[in-house]
């Protein structure tokens, strides 16, 4: 139950940001992108201020004035400068990720120890599962949303708004300027769409910097479904309509993951969907010609609107009670682990890789038992929860969420069930407790950050004396942002090696970004652990055997790739260690009992095929610590072994 | 009321098809005065009408209505003293809205709309009342949304919507041009009946002789974007088509217009 709950309750979160895409896009034919990027502004605002300690519900009205805010920078862009709307709003949503980030400071505020509405909700719980009781404070508010929103378009205010968007020509006849009423609907409907990201931010417990992407799309087809089922003429079924359209939604991503679908495939099928509705219902009707009308009268053959719109709400909801209906009749319980992974990267799928390896050691085969459901929010950060929702669903008896979005999302709506995080820099600052021996009841893991001191004091063992080393790295990751400051830490015992940083906003920048290093001298590339400088590593790498700098970095899966010396842990022995640690729980231990375990194994490669290009001598002090070579093209690593017993990080050096 | 001192528009000026839709037009329209507007197609008369309701901007001349300067004010901006019914009838009225919806947007024109609720029952049994003016029994149908009628009834509505404040000035771009002969009929009666009720100053552009000489105080006729003919009340009185097709030709000596062109003429104007 806690799987369609939990989306009926994401549909009635989303409902203001598709009341907003319906203002913009039904009433003034205009589909506002800025959303994307005005989602994640009120999501900001509202977390930001929550943290500070505001009241929760007192957030809603600022973040909806935030979101105001920049919807007024699109429609003024827009019809001051008579910039096309679309261009208009990729403009302003572009600049917003610059502001959404500097309002958060970071790109992720968690509020899991917060005061969000859902805790003010649940201190007065009568007693009812809390996605139930949440979802009747929901059904209230948006009852109340949605007759105050059709009451305002009922005004002559409102009726001028939507006589603009009906016929400008006719409006302005009126007496009325269509730019002004413009800048209003646009202005308004991003101020809907802040109220969204407020309380989603609230309802998930964090706010992200990449929670909006695609929000357009998403909130699009909700106001077509909307439009589909009740294809009325009355402001109130319209708005009913735009509502319900987001509930069925977020159903269908629900029922998506339910089967066991790829969601990277739903936003295909969201687009093809939208895409195919628009050629349809005469969107594009006005510049139609030639083929395109022909294929939009042989479309249009085969649509009745109300009709398709009807099969599509039994469809969902039919499957959705055979589902249920089915559920019951379960074979004898095996135990259910149920894996989340937030995206595809290396990190997270060598961490998953030794998870399940080790867990086959330790006896637990899947399917004979024990159930081990897997999932992959493929970097969107919302469908982390809705994982978790479908792993309640399911029953899952334990939940092992892979890297710090995925875990976020667990211990926001995990309560009575064991998690076991692995892979994730930094625990505490999630809110998953004070210290490894100070954390909720039912939860523990495997966690670090990248050993940045010890690379140092190789890089120490090349180079003695005053020398320049340069980084670079994206400002936007809390994981980057807290690895300099390590890296800050440990050069401060070692005031001979001088730091020069380039920042970067993408992956597109790492060639400039090094170029730039060389030219101030570097003698080497000290790279901390950054997934978008990794993502363009080769770029690094290429100027790297250019300008003969080596490059020393703290993570492990570098080495073959182009890196001089690699020092970091190996994420797959932390896979390794959580599979143990679910072993002890399964056999019966206390998560509250087990401490938080440090990645356990390290990694020294050298790259001596790389040394001899830049013609660098590796000391022998290096070579004989070294745990992995690369010569001759062929990578030497032996086998990965947990240490017995001790489980904590030893230090490599003295 | 309406003074307009030497106005000029070039379209695509300094281009292959660089078009002088008005050359230096001077005009003046008194108080209550109803002028028809007869010319060629592509004379400049639609341009004058845009250029008065403030829909183009000119580039270069002078406008007064009513004694304030209008010239480089928005359109919307004019719409307090000037209403407008175009050609094409579904431009005047927004087809997703109630007919009430819409009366009440005419209601509001030139005034602020606040977020109140003005459409109530004493509103609506006013616009009952006007509606039945038009008698075509749109008066007990103020819900229906307005696209779903004809563009005879449209254009009536438009009419309405143009006189429910009534304006200073009325200007009525070939409004029956788009419909049959029998919606045309209509429009041209309500036509007369509401510029004689109101006494608006009205320019009229028509494409039918027998209206601009039936219609009317004043004729004037249009021809390059200029006023060729000024036809006062007590002259029109004994003018005839025919007559009017002689202007034609006079232009046609003037201007050395070729005889097939004369007989496109004719043909537009039979
Ligand atoms: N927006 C425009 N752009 C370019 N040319 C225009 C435009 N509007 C009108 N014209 C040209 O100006 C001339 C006068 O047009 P118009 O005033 O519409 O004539 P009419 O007397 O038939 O109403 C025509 O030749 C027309 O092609
Ligand atoms: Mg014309």
């Amino acid at each position: 139950m806690e799987l369609w709950l939990g989306a009926i309750n994401l549909g009635f979160l989303y409902a203001f940001m598709a009341v907003g895409t319906f203002i913009t896009y039904k009433l003034y034919s205009f589909p506002d992108i800025t959303i994307d990027g005005t989602f994640t502004t009120g999501a900001a605002v509202a977390s930001i201020l929550i943290f500070d300690g505001w009241n929760s519900f007192l957030v809603v009205p600022v973040a909806f004035l935030a979101g105001c805010m920049a919807g007024s920078i699109t429609g003024f862009i827009h019809t001051r400068f008579k910039i096309e709307g679309l261009l208009a709003g990729i403009l302003v949503m572009t600049g917003l990720y610059s502001v959404d980030l500097h309002i958060m400071g970071k790109s992720n505020i968690p509020l899991l120890s917060k005061r969000t509405f859902i805790s003010v909700l649940s201190d007065i719980n009568p007693g009812l599962p809390p996605e139930l009781w949440t979802m009747l404070f929901l059904v209230v508010l948006v009852l109340v949303f949605w007759i105050l929103v059709s009451l305002f378009l009922k005004t002559d205010f409102g009726l001028t708004m939507r006589a603009t968007g009906n016929n400008p020509v006719m409006i302005s006849a009126q007496g009325v300027s269509v730019n002004r009423m413009k800048l209003f609907g646009i202005t308004f409907a991003n101020g809907l769409v802040g109220i969204s990201g407020a309380l989603i931010a609230q309802y998930q417990g964090f706010a992200d910097i990449g929670m909006g992407a695609g929000s357009i799309i998403f909130s699009l087809a909700s106001v077509i479904i909307g439009e589909a089922i009740l294809h009325k003429r009355s402001v109130f079924l319209q708005i009913l309509g735009v509502i319900i359209g987001s509930l069925i939604f977020r159903l269908a991503v629900a029922l998506a993951l339910h089967v066991g679908m790829d969601p990277n495939d739903l936003k295909l099928i969201t687009a093809v969907f939208v895409l195919l509705t628009l050629i349809t219902t005469g969107a594009l009707s006005q510049e139609a010609t030639g083929n395109l009308r022909k294929i939009q009268k042989w479309l249009q053959i085969r649509r009745n609107r109300r009709i398709t719109g009807i099969l599509l709400i039994i469809m969902v909801f039919g499957f959705i009670l055979f589902r249920l209906a089915s559920t019951g009749a379960e074979e004898s319980r095996k135990v259910k682990i149920g894996v989340i992974l937030a995206n595809n990267s290396d990190i997270v799928t060598k961490t998953r890789d030794g998870f399940y390896r080790e867990l086959e050691n330790l006896g637990y085969i899947d399917g004979k038992n024990c159930i081990i459901l897997e999932q992959n929010a493929e970097g969107d950060i919302p469908t982390n929860l809705t994982i978790v929702d479908h792993f309640l669903k399911e029953e899952v008896d334990i939940y092992v969420p892979i890297s710090t979005a995925s875990t976020q999302a667990a211990l926001n709506k995990v309560k009575d069930k064991p998690i076991v995080f692995a892979t994730v820099a930094n625990p505490f600052v999630i809110g998953a407790g004070t210290s490894p021996d100070a954390h909720p009841p039912n939860i523990t893991g495997v966690y670090g950050a990248s050993p940045i001191g010890d690379l140092l004091k190789i890089f120490r063992m090349f180079y003695q004396g005053e020398v320049t080393i340069g980084t670079i790295y994206n400002p936007a990751y809390p994981n980057t942002v807290s690895n300099l400051k390590d890296m800050k830490q440990a050069l401060q015992k070692d005031p001979g090696i001088k730091l020069v940083e380039t920042t970067i906003s993408g992956s597109n920048d790492v060639y400039q970004a090094a170029l730039a290093l060389i030219s101030k001298g570097i003698k080497a590339f000290v790279l901390i652990n950054d997934i978008t400088v990794f993502n363009a590593f080769e770029s690094v790498v290429r100027v790297s055997g250019n300008a003969g700098v080596p490059i020393f970095t703290c993570d492990a899966e570098r080495l073959a790739d182009g890196a001089l010396i690699v020092y970091g842990f190996e994420y797959y022995a932390s896979g390794m260690q959580a599979a143990h640690l679910v072993d002890r729980i399964l056999k019966g231990e206390s998560p509250r009992n087990i401490p938080f375990e440090k990645y356990a194994l390290v990694t020294l490669g050298v790259n001596y095929d790389i040394a001899n290009i830049l013609h660098i001598k590796i000391p022998p002090g290096v070579s004989e610590m070294a745990d992995a070579r690369v010569k001759n093209h062929k990578l030497i690593k032996p086998p990965l072994k947990l240490p017995d017993g001790k489980k904590t990080e030893e230090p490599l050096l003295p | 009321m309406i003074v307009i001192s030497r106005l000029c528009k070039i379209f695509n000026a300094g281009s292959a098809d660089e078009m002088i839709a008005l050359n230096e037009v001077n005009l003046t329209v008194g108080e209550h005065e109803f002028v028809t507007v007869i010319g060629t197609n592509g004379s400049g008369k639609s341009t004058l009408l845009n250029a008065i309701a403030g829909n183009i901007v000119p580039d270069a001349g002078k406008i007064t209505v009513n004694g304030s300067e209008v010239t480089a004010k928005a359109d919307f901006q004019r719409a307090k003293y000037i209403s407008r019914v175009f050609q094409n009838p579904f431009s005047g009225t927004a087809p997703g809205m109630t007919i009430a919806e819409n009366l009440l947007m005419a209601y509001n024109r030139g005034r602020h709309s606040y977020p109140v609720i003005n459409l109530n029952a004493k509103l609506r049994d006013y616009f009952r009342e006007q509606l039945a003016i038009l008698d075509m029994n749109l008066e007990n149908r103020l819900e229906t949304i307005m696209g779903s009628l004809s563009g005879g009834q449209r254009q009536a509505i438009t009419l309405l919507m143009a006189v429910l404040r009534p304006p200073m000035v009325l200007l009525l771009d070939e409004h029956t041009a788009a419909l049959d002969p029998k919606s045309a009929n209509q429009i041209i009666k309500l036509t007369r009946r509401f510029i004689k009720e109101y006494r608006l100053t009205t320019l009229m552009v028509t494409h039918s002789m027998q209206q601009a000489l039936e219609l009317g105080t004043r004729t004037i006729m249009m021809h390059h974007g200029q006023i060729i003919e000024d036809i006062p009340e007590e002259e029109k009185k004994f003018l005839t088509t025919e007559d009017l097709l002689c202007k034609f030709e006079d232009i046609r000596k003037t201007e050395k217009l070729t005889p097939e062109m004369i007989e496109i003429l004719k043909n537009q104007y039979a």
